[in-house]
């Protein structure tokens, strides 16, 4: 049960990252001007939304390579990242129908490595912070 | 969890109760050491016995498949499997890795290492990695 909440947890912030993905692609398709006029289509939305969930749930799955003790941090994250790489450049062929160019390649890379650095970064952001909160306990109780 | 004490020196037994949604580890582990009147775990140290006290272990952990016991200066063997001692020692002990349970009272801080590790360093200048995934339960235990 547990699992299923980190798993849904994982699905859930999966869609913040990736709608606020989805705003900035969308407001600079239209070179950030004429705001109030800027289309979204539907579809398109529903789409996004339902991937960005599923993305999030495969980034919970993906974080198991972080439960290996016996690597160190820089392998788990070398490791981790091209496990991810590797499915969100197979999910790109996809949609865009195995039609490959190097502009795509480019651009999903990039992509990839922004959405990557948010979504790590935060965490060990959070991770530095909660070893800070201890350490500062920790002290408070010695003295 | 909202926790009452109810005082009186005329009470002629003690006892607690708990009321609880589900059992957890920590509260049966609690529970143990409630009604566990044994303070400390046999150990050996060169072939000879010795009951080491709850309050005295730094660190116990498991090394080529042996579980030893680390006080402030020896290091003794636990004739035992980890989950074995675990079971015994009370809630200052903290689960930081598969292999390692750290006494909380002798954690002097924690440490994150150039390769992004975390190692727990204890008072007695002791060093031991920390899995991640037992920061939070460190955090709960250490009331924050």
């Amino acid at each position: 049960m547990k699992r299923v909440r980190y798993m849904l947890d994982s699905g859930l912030m999966g869609i913040g990252i990736g709608m606020i993905w989805f705003a900035v692609d969308l407001l600079s398709s239209s070179n950030w001007r004429n705001l109030e006029a800027t289309k979204l289509s539907a579809i398109n939305f529903l789409f996004w939304l339902i991937i960005s969930f599923f993305i999030g749930v495969f980034f919970y799955f993906a974080g198991w390579i972080f439960n290996n003790d016996s690597w160190s941090l820089r392998t788990q994250i070398v490791v981790n990242f091209f496990v991810c790489l590797a499915a969100w450049l197979l999910f790109n062929l996809i949609i865009n129908n195995f039609s490959y160019s190097w502009s795509l390649l480019m651009t999903t890379v990039i992509s990839f490595i922004i959405m990557y650095a948010i979504a790590y970064g935060s965490y060990f952001f959070h991770l530095w912070h909660e070893v800070n909160q201890i350490n500062k306990k920790l002290k408070k109780n010695g003295e | 969890m909202k926790v009452k004490f109810n005082i009186d020196e005329n009470l002629p037994e003690e006892k607690a109760e708990f009321w609880l949604h589900k059992m957890t580890d920590k509260i049966s582990q609690i529970a143990n050491e409630l009604t566990n009147k044994k303070e400390f775990i046999w150990c050996f140290h060169r072939g000879d016995a010795y009951p080491v006290k709850f309050s005295e272990i730094y660190l116990v952990q498991v090394e080529n498949e042996k579980t030893y016991v680390y006080t402030e200066q020896d290091t003794y063997l636990y004739k035992g499997r980890l989950y074995q001692v675990q079971k015994v020692l009370p809630s200052d002990f903290v689960t930081v890795s598969r292999s390692a349970l750290l006494n909380y009272r002798q954690l002097d801080h924690l440490q994150i290492l150039s390769n992004g590790n975390i190692d727990a360093i204890l008072n007695n200048d002791l060093h031991v990695q920390i899995s991640r995934r037992r920061i939070k339960e460190l955090k709960e235990r250490l009331g924050l």
